[in-house]
């Protein structure tokens, strides 16, 4: 009890030069974040659910996310909204999982651009519907507040003792060690702000102007690059057994759709073979000259439109 | 007849010649530098010594099954490649085990090499399985299989990539910025490719061979602690470190022991 007190105090020493209104809100935050929540199995805890609000902005992304994204996202970004639970596809869990879709450096980041982007447009094949409707101000809150989900998350995982759930076999019977590596929180959160700077934006060049759109090669290109996991006709189905970065199984996207979850676009789609897919299977193709990234796009689109 | 010059020019080469061999014999009892179990640096200075025993049943490797790509298959024609999880050494002893010393060198700085290391793909199957290397020392990943593997490295400490390898020959370079035990390196399309890399600060690092050995040389006086990893997390080590007193010149000698932990029950 004392030190939830402490906290409080101290939270609202720092707040006392902040503008009336939004110390109001972040009043509201700070209560939010030691309210009890009850988990699927009954039992009761308390998660920390943001650190310190440090502007005004942070304290906007906040509200904004319990009113857009929380309900499926969950309050703490762990996935577990109470509105998903008959979803298909499980709603990202910023907390514990990578950001997927980037335009920066591969396997890195996102930028503030690539969230925004996801936000307002919406994933297609998910149940994540568009946000056009919000400002753009509104939307770059959101995507602060969002990074911060990820931060803690990230801290955690760096200070976590004990094995690291990426690194296990599928060993039935195996018992892991611990790693004893203890790691103050600075320094943790030292690292986990290296992991989210984002990389500078992959420039996407325009078609080569001798470029000639070419099925033979694109198809040789998709033989070689893609159809190992993506199938022979791009319809995902491929023998061999994919998971991702929390080991569950993760099917590779069926081409012939022709939806991505990642946008429809040209754009998209060279960054997506370009930079991969964090969290996923899918690795960034950087060996590739522009000019066979563009053969490839176009093979998709073929692939997309049933021709083939 | 020979003239004495003629002979005195026969004895003459003959010499020549014998100092040759032996000096060519002299320069091949160097030690391989190349020796993954041997680390520290080319100083004056104290040797810790050891090897890593162990101790229970040895249950023999497994064959790899590689189907799910026949171009892996064909890699192997004769025999399956063994699973590498477990590879135990001569005498008792187990292969692949990373050693390092992880305190008492605080606030020693060590240059790092410039020589790269080189982490390479050869018949489905990571060359070396374990490696060490140093934070901003470049590590080559190179492909030399005629087949699409990607390379996807799960850190805690260091940023994370995953890359395509799809071309033989082709080769990609990485660096680390923190020193991080136990990073894995997988392949997505062939699941039983795994591979350990870990980044350290200083050279002080070893993998054991097939002797189950390693050594640590030049190191300057001082008390250093000796750590293990391995990555079959059911084989314990009896002592996770070891510590020990080092003069200027001393030479110790250290033994690890792991066993089989005993399986746990559900």
């Amino acid at each position: 009890m004392h030190g939830h007190s402490s906290i409080f105090v101290r939270r609202l020493l720092i707040l006392a030069p902040a503008a009336a209104l939004s110390l109001m809100t972040v009043l509201i935050l700070t209560i939010s974040a030691c309210t009890s929540t009850t988990t699927v199995d009954g039992t009761e805890h308390r998660e920390r659910v943001m650190p310190e609000a440090t502007s005004p902005q942070f304290a906007h992304g906040a509200l904004l996310y319990r009113q857009h994204c929380a309900a499926c996202h969950g309050a703490t970004g762990n996935g577990n909204g109470s509105a998903s639970q008959t979803f298909s596809i499980r709603p990202r869990a910023f907390r514990f999982e990578s950001f997927r879709f980037i335009s920066t450096t591969s396997g890195g980041a996102p930028s503030e651009a690539d969230l925004v982007r996801i936000m307002k447009r919406g994933i297609s094949r998910a149940e994540m519907p568009g946000h056009a409707q919000l400002t753009d101000s509104e939307l770059n809150s959101l995507a602060t507040y969002i990074r911060e989900i990820r931060r803690i998350g990230l801290i955690d995982q760096v200070m976590a003792t004990g094995a690291d759930a990426q690194s296990d076999d599928d060993y039935g019977d195996e018992d892991y060690g611990s790693d004893s590596t203890v790691m103050s929180r600075e320094e943790a959160t030292t690292i986990a702000n290296g992991k989210l700077k984002p990389g500078p934006t992959t420039v996407v060049p325009p078609r080569p102007s001798e470029y000639l759109s070419d099925r033979k090669n694109g198809r040789a290109l998709y033989v070689k690059n893609c159809a190992v996991c993506h199938g022979q006709k791009g319809r995902g189905d491929t023998s061999v057994a994919l998971f991702d970065e929390l080991k569950r199984p993760i099917r590779p996207r069926d081409l012939s759709l022709g939806r991505y979850s990642g946008g429809d676009a040209d754009t998209d789609l060279y960054w997506r073979i370009r930079l991969g897919i964090p969290g996923t299977p899918m690795p960034g193709f950087s060996h590739l000259s522009d000019s066979d990234v563009w053969q490839l796009i176009d093979y998709m689109r073929l692939l997309a439109k049933g021709r083939l | 007849m020979t003239s004495p010059y003629q002979r005195r020019l026969f004895l003459l080469s003959l010499t020549t010649l014998t100092l040759m061999i032996l000096s060519s014999h002299a320069t091949a009892k160097e030690p391989k530098q190349s020796d993954a179990s041997i680390g520290g640096i080319s100083q004056e200075g104290a040797t810790i010594k050891g090897v890593v025993k162990f101790k229970g049943k040895q249950v023999s490797r497994r064959p790899i099954k590689m189907t799910a790509d026949k171009n892996c298959v064909a890699l192997h024609p004769n025999a399956a490649a063994l699973d590498e999880r477990w590879v135990f050494g001569d005498n008792n002893t187990l292969q692949n085990v990373f050693v390092w010393i992880s305190s008492g060198l605080e606030g020693k700085k060590y240059s790092v090499p410039k020589k790269k290391a080189v982490l390479d793909q050869v018949g489905c199957v990571y060359t070396p399985h374990v490696i060490g290397v140093f934070v901003g020392q470049e590590l080559e990943i190179r492909n030399s299989d005629a087949t699409l593997h990607n390379v996807n490295l799960t850190s805690k400490y260091n940023l994370a990539f995953n890359d395509a390898m799809p071309v033989k020959g082709m080769k990609i370079s990485k660096q680390f910025t923190k020193p991080e035990i136990g990073m894995a390196l997988r392949c997505n399309v062939h699941p039983w490719m795994v591979s350990y890399t870990h980044a350290m600060k200083h050279p002080f690092f070893a993998v054991t061979q097939k002797q189950g050995t390693f050594e640590f040389r030049g190191l300057p006086p001082g008390k250093y602690t000796i750590s293990v990893w391995h990555e079959f997390r059911r084989f314990e080590p009896e002592e996770a470190t070891i510590t020990v007193n080092v003069d200027a010149k001393d030479k110790k000698d250290v033994t690890f022991t792991y066993a089989p932990a005993p399986r746990k029950s559900n």
